[in-house]
C-alpha cells in the first residue's frame, strides 16, 4: 500500500478506492446470484425428475391395475361362456322327469350329464392352470419353463430350448412366479412379433444374482426402444414386465449380439433362496 | 478518527468473507429442497458478505489515508451506503418467515412435555 502514501496521486487513490469497492461489491453480488440461480436450477431439475418418476409409477400402477382387470374379465368370460352353459346342460339332463323315463333313456341321460361334468372339470382345471401353473408350484421354475418350451416346440413353428446351469437353490416361490411371468411375457412377445426361428433360454448364477437370458433370431428390440415403448400409452405387456422387474428389485437389458444376428434379453434377479 | 488498524480489519474481513463463501458452497452442494433465500441464515450471510466486500478496500486504506480530508469524506459516504445496505438486508433476515422445520418445531413445542407427563402418569 506504499503508493497510497504519496500525496500527489490522491486521484489514483480515489480511483483505487472506488473501483476496488465497486469490484468487490459486484463480485459479492455475482457470487450470491450464482448460488441462488444454481440452486433454483437444481431444485427445478429435481422437481422435474420427481414428477417424471411419479408419472412413471402412476403409469406402472395403472398398467398393473388394467392387467388385473383384463385377467378378471378373461376368467369371468371363461366361466360364464364355457362353464355356465356346460353345467346348465348337465342340469337339463338331470331334471325331475328323468325318473318317469325308461331305464335306457335314464342311463343315456346320466352318461351325457357325466360327460358334460367331466368337460366342466377339465375346463376349470385349464382356467386354474393358466392362473397358476402347477408345474411351477410343485417342481420349480426350471420345470415350468421346460414345460412351456415343450408346448411351444409342439407347434413345430419355433424351436425352443432352455438350459439351467445352476439351479441347485431355487428362488423364493413368489420370485419364481414373477420371473416365470416375465419370461412367459417375453416368450409370448417373441412368438407374436419377432418371427423368430428359435428361442433359447439360459440361466446362470453369479454371486448373489441369478441371470436369465433369452436369445432369439427374430426381430427384437433394444433397450432404448424398450424405454420408449414403456413410456408410450398403449401396450400392457412391457409395462407389466417393468413393474414385475421392479418388484423383484432386478433389472432387464435388451441388446443385440455383436454379430448383429441374435437379440438378447437379460434379466438380473437378486437371489433370495428358499429358507 | 485518529488511529485505525487496517491489517486487523483486512484480515478479519477476509476470514469472514471466506466463511461466507464456504456457507454458500455448502448450500450449493447440499441436497436441499428449500430455496436458499427462504432461510434467514442466508440473508444474514449475504449481509456480512456484501458489507465486508464493499468496505474491504476502505478498511485497508484507512490506516494510511486517515489524515486526508477527501478520504475522510469518501470514508463517510462509502461506509454509510454499505451500512444502510447492511441494515436493510439484516431487516429482511429478521422479517423472514420461519422455514417449515421451524414451523414444525413451533407447532410441536409441547411434544416432549406430553410424552414426559404420560410417562409419569404411567409410572404413578
Amino acid at each position: 500500500m506504499f503508493f497510497l502514501q504519496t500525496p500527489d496521486n490522491s486521484f489514483s487513490v480515489t480511483n483505487v478506492l472506488i473501483f476496488g469497492t465497486l469490484g468487490m461489491f459486484v463480485l459479492a453480488i455475482t457470487l450470491v446470484s450464482v448460488v441462488v440461480f444454481h440452486q433454483r436450477r437444481v431444485i427445478k431439475f429435481n422437481k422435474q425428475l420427481q414428477k417424471m418418476e411419479e408419472e412413471k409409477q402412476q403409469m406402472l400402477l395403472k398398467a398393473s391395475i388394467n392387467f388385473q382387470e383384463e385377467e378378471r374379465q378373461r376368467i369371468a368370460a371363461d366361466l360364464h361362456d364355457d362353464a355356465g352353459p356346460l353345467l346348465a346342460t348337465a342340469r337339463l339332463y338331470l331334471n325331475e322327469n328323468l325318473i318317469h323315463q325308461e331305464t335306457a333313456v335314464q342311463l343315456q341321460s346320466i352318461f351325457s350329464a357325466k360327460q358334460i361334468i367331466d368337460d366342466s372339470i377339465q375346463l376349470i382345471r385349464n382356467i386354474s392352470h393358466s392362473l397358476m401353473p402347477p408345474t411351477l408350484k410343485n417342481f420349480g421354475l426350471e420345470s415350468a419353463m421346460k414345460d412351456l418350451f415343450e408346448k411351444i416346440n409342439g407347434s413345430g413353428v419355433i424351436n425352443a430350448s432352455a438350459r439351467f446351469h445352476d439351479n441347485r437353490e431355487r428362488l423364493k416361490e413368489d420370485q419364481e412366479l414373477l420371473v416365470f411371468r416375465v419370461l412367459q411375457e417375453l416368450v409370448t412377445n417373441i412368438i407374436k412379433h419377432s418371427c423368430a426361428g428359435f428361442i433359447h433360454l439360459t440361466q446362470n448364477v453369479q454371486g448373489n444374482f441369478s441371470y436369465f437370458r433369452i436369445h432369439h433370431d427374430g426381430k427384437g428390440i433394444l433397450q432404448e426402444e424398450f424405454e420408449k415403448l414403456n413410456y408410450a400409452s398403449g401396450g400392457l405387456g412391457l409395462k407389466n414386465i417393468e413393474s414385475r422387474i421392479k418388484v423383484l428389485k432386478g433389472s432387464i437389458l435388451f441388446e443385440i449380439d455383436s454379430t448383429q444376428t441374435y437379440y438378447k434379453v437379460t434379466i438380473e434377479v437378486p437371489r433370495e433362496p428358499v429358507k | 478518527m485518529n488511529n485505525f488498524d487496517s491489517f486487523a480489519a483486512g484480515v478479519e474481513s477476509i476470514i469472514i468473507i471466506l466463511l461466507c463463501i464456504y456457507y454458500l458452497v455448502v448450500q450449493i452442494k447440499g441436497n436441499n429442497s428449500l430455496f436458499v433465500y427462504s432461510s434467514s441464515n442466508f440473508w444474514i450471510i449475504i449481509t456480512f458478505l456484501i458489507y465486508l466486500s464493499g468496505t474491504f478496500f476502505l478498511y485497508i486504506m484507512t490506516e494510511n489515508m486517515i489524515k486526508s480530508k477527501s478520504f475522510q469524506h469518501q470514508y463517510v459516504v462509502i461506509n454509510s451506503v454499505f451500512n444502510i445496505l447492511k441494515n436493510i438486508l439484516l431487516s429482511i433476515a429478521m422479517l423472514m418467515k420461519p422455514t417449515p422445520t421451524n414451523i414444525q418445531k413451533a407447532k410441536f413445542k409441547g411434544w416432549d412435555n406430553d410424552l414426559n407427563t404420560s410417562k409419569l402418569k404411567n409410572q404413578s
